[in-house]
């Protein structure tokens, strides 16, 4: 296989759609559920936490901007043959596909659990997810143009929520953050670690990277995005503790959700039915975006088709939802992903970073060598 | 053209089968329980109380009383839902009613479940009875001409609006109630004339109600939990220190030793400091902007003299009605104000729990400073 993936023009995007790429792949399930991660761990200083989470987010890209600058064109997958070797490289770029795939499954699971918890209880997961995956499926088959579009789209169809926020928001309490520095360091970076969920998802930079045109600018749209789903979470996180009391956020799964009951407007009551439902814009470009990474890094490495492996990869999820509608199943998955999440999305470019620099001198000195 | 004929079939297929996932609701076989009264009848078994609207077109009557019981609140419904040929929605209760003994007994049992169901809303009032919640609900429903599950709703949260009594939904109570040192209150409702009227605030240790205050101390807890606008406000005043003062022409007719003023209140808020950590000593400020709408007698407002002895006259008024207040509140072990937050944020480690607080809270020391600042008297001075 290639290293360096040849683009076609017509099929590169520019670099500004980045910003809504990562947005939207960072953004999703995670946010939900959330402040009760951080909260149990770091309690009314979560938000410090929040905050060393997204330093070290910005750390972690910039690294992956080091590693990709060295080659020409290439994407995790060419990297890793590179520098690993064919079967090496190929068996690591297939635990990547595995681990999109454990973070797509988790994300429709959560998702459709959140929808039996708030409107439809008796509901079946499998309707749900021939719903979802039909649409994805419909995405995909556009390619990449028309999966930036939605995304593009959805981003502002989505973000009129937080108007919504305002209700909560000034019924929010200083004294639950009070008193303040309270948590020891290690709490804080506990707490940091249990946004890696919500956090993860601009590892998708090592894979969408080759198909931007002005590599030049891409560097300011990354940051942002990261910056903007940095201030979504900090703004969910920062209301659910000062709305809710300390023990009532301890055990409430679904916190950002639940900020919105207390929403009602003359022509609608409940407006946290609405929410639920309109939460499907926020998480369908999530699914959309790993869905593509899946099928798009198994063309890369195994040159199969990208419907084919679009339509086995919707089937073999559909039976994985139909099986796996218990709640604590579902959380463990979440868990999972979580961990290994935090080790391939945070953990792995620092290790990679220096390899590729060792082996980039080596191949200079090489050519040198020989001429 | 293909492509067209596959999208026709597909939308097609979605919407006829869609349309079966899930259980249909039609509105005129449900009954939507508006307002529910929940009290403990002999050995833990639960009675509710529940007012429903019907939507069906043979009916004349949109809403009625329904009875059932249970061991769980859910399990009453159940029980309910047997004598009644609609099916029971709990998604729009505005409003629940609880017996005074069933609060004795504590009402976190009742309230924290409903948390857990999402469908519940959370902007629900809550409210005590005076004697039980059927007995206020069912005479409610024959007296008043209204319907009985609105009217409830709708006299709380007008009250609420107007600043009369504290806001008092699902979400605050259980808010307060978790957070440490401060105990959540809810309004009494009671049926002296056949409907119900607000008659008291009821106080909470924790989640059980320890007594009650009479309602015009409802607005001395409310300035505690937020600034408040809009509410009015009524002081009876000695005239002695107006004597001299008075409009001099009605001067000989004036024989009345008290007078009376309603006042607006345009902004009322509070601000709490520790001053002294190892005596608890608190000082509270509460600052009243009010403007004169009535006053019993004619004292002279314009002169600014007369205003500032006004003013002082008001505070001191108010200063014994929080000391009055807070001394009740010490006597029941109650902590509406929320004390025990403050001291838990200026305490080293900064925890504190609700047992540790009951323990301190009649020990503690409070200085109210009232501050009431007349702005305007009207049109007449």
């Amino acid at each position: 296989m290639e290293i360096n993936p040849k683009i076609k023009e017509n099929l590169r995007i520019r670099a500004f759609y980045l910003f809504f790429i990562i947005t939207s792949i960072q953004v999703g399930v995670g946010i939900m559920g959330a402040p009760m991660y951080i909260f149990t761990e770091a309690e009314q200083d979560s938000w410090l936490s929040i905050i060393i989470a997204f330093v070290y987010v910005l750390l972690v890209i910039f690294v992956m901007f080091r590693i990709l600058e060295q080659y020409e064109n290439a994407d995790i997958f060419g990297i890793q043959v590179d520098i690993f070797g064919k079967w090496l490289g190929k068996i690591l770029g297939t635990l990547y596909i595995i681990y999109f795939a454990a973070a797509l499954l988790s994300v429709i699971l959560t998702y459709i659990d959140v929808v039996k918890v708030f409107i439809f209880p008796e509901i079946s997961s499998l309707i749900i997810g021939v719903l979802l995956i039909s649409l994805i499926i419909y995405c995909i088959y556009g390619g990449l143009k028309v999966i930036i579009g939605v995304v593009f789209i959805f981003f502002f169809s989505a973000h009129w929520l937080l108007f919504l926020l305002y209700e909560p928001a000034i019924r929010m309490e200083l004294d639950h953050f009070q008193p303040f520095f309270q948590a020891s360091f290690p709490e804080l970076l506990k707490g940091a670690r249990a946004t890696a969920y919500s956090f993860a998802g601009f590892e998708i930079l090592l894979l969408i990277y080759p198909f931007i045109q002005n590599k030049e600018s891409a560097k300011f749209p990354a940051y942002f995005g990261a910056f903007w789903s940095f201030g979504l979470l900090l703004i969910g996180t920062v209301i659910s503790i000062g709305y809710f009391s300390a023990v009532q956020l301890k055990e409430l799964e679904w916190a950002v959700l639940s900020l919105f009951k207390i929403v009602s407007l003359p022509f609608v009551e409940r407006f946290d039915y609405i929410v639920v439902a309109e939460w499907m814009m926020v998480a369908l470009p999530n699914m959309i975006l790993l869905m593509w990474a899946i099928t798009y890094g198994i063309k890369r490495m195994y040159k199969v088709p990208q419907t084919k492996t679009l339509f086995i990869t919707s089937f073999i999820l559909l039976i994985l939802i139909a099986f796996m509608s218990n709640h604590n199943i579902i959380i463990r998955l979440t868990d999972l992903v979580a961990k290994v999440g935090f080790w391939v999305v945070y953990v792995y470019p620092f290790i990679l970073f220096p390899i590729v620099l060792l082996k980039k001198r080596w191949q200079r000195k090489k050519e040198s060598e020989t001429r | 053209m293909r492509n067209t004929l596959r999208l026709v079939v597909l939308s097609l297929l979605l919407i006829t089968s869609l349309t079966g996932c899930v259980e249909p609701k039609s509105i005129e076989d449900l009954g939507i329980i508006n307002t529910r009264g929940v009290d403990i009848i002999e050995d833990d078994k639960i009675e509710t109380t529940l007012v429903i609207y019907k939507f069906d077109s043979q009916n004349q009557e949109l809403s009625s009383l329904v009875f059932g019981e249970g061991k769980t609140i859910k399990g009453a419904r159940q029980n309910a839902n047997y004598k009644t040929s609609f099916q029971l929605t709990p998604g729009q209760i505005r409003f629940e009613l609880f017996g005074k003994e069933t609060a004795e007994k504590g009402l976190l049992s009742f309230v924290d479940t409903q948390i857990r169901d999402a469908r519940v809303s959370d902007t629900m009032y809550l409210a005590i009875s005076e004697t039980t919640a059927k007995d206020v609900i069912t005479q409610g429903h024959e007296g008043a001409a209204v319907q009985i599950g609105k009217y409830l709703f709708e006299l709380i949260e007008q009250n609420v609006e107007d600043n009369i009594i504290p806001r008092v939904t699902l979400q605050d109570f259980l808010h307060i109630y978790y957070d440490y040192g401060h105990d959540p209150y809810l309004p009494v409702l009671s049926t002296v004339t056949k409907s119900p009227t607000l008659s008291a605030i009821a106080l909470f240790q924790d989640d059980k109600y320890v007594g009650q205050v009479p309602l015009k101390n409802a607005l001395l807890i409310n300035v505690f939990n937020k600034s408040i606008e809009n509410a009015s406000l009524e002081v009876q005043l000695p005239m002695q220190p107006f004597k001299k003062y008075m409009k001099s022409e009605r001067q000989d007719e004036n024989d009345e030793d008290t007078a009376h003023a309603l006042m607006k209140i345009l902004r009322g808020n509070s601000k709490t400091k520790l001053t002294n950590l190892q005596n608890m000593q608190f000082q509270t400020e509460v600052t009243f902007n009010v403007t004169m709408l009535e006053l019993s007698e004619e004292i002279d407002l314009k002169n600014p003299k007369v205003k500032e002895i006004f003013e002082k006259e008001v505070e001191k008024n108010f200063k014994k009605q929080y000391e009055q207040l807070f001394k009740k509140l010490q006597e029941f072990n109650s902590d509406p104000f929320g004390y025990g937050t403050i001291y838990r944020i200026n305490k080293p480690g900064g925890k504190l729990t609700d047992a540790e607080w009951h323990n301190k809270f009649p020990d503690i020391n409070v200085d109210f400073k009232i501050e009431f600042i007349l702005k305007g008297h009207g049109t007449t001075p």
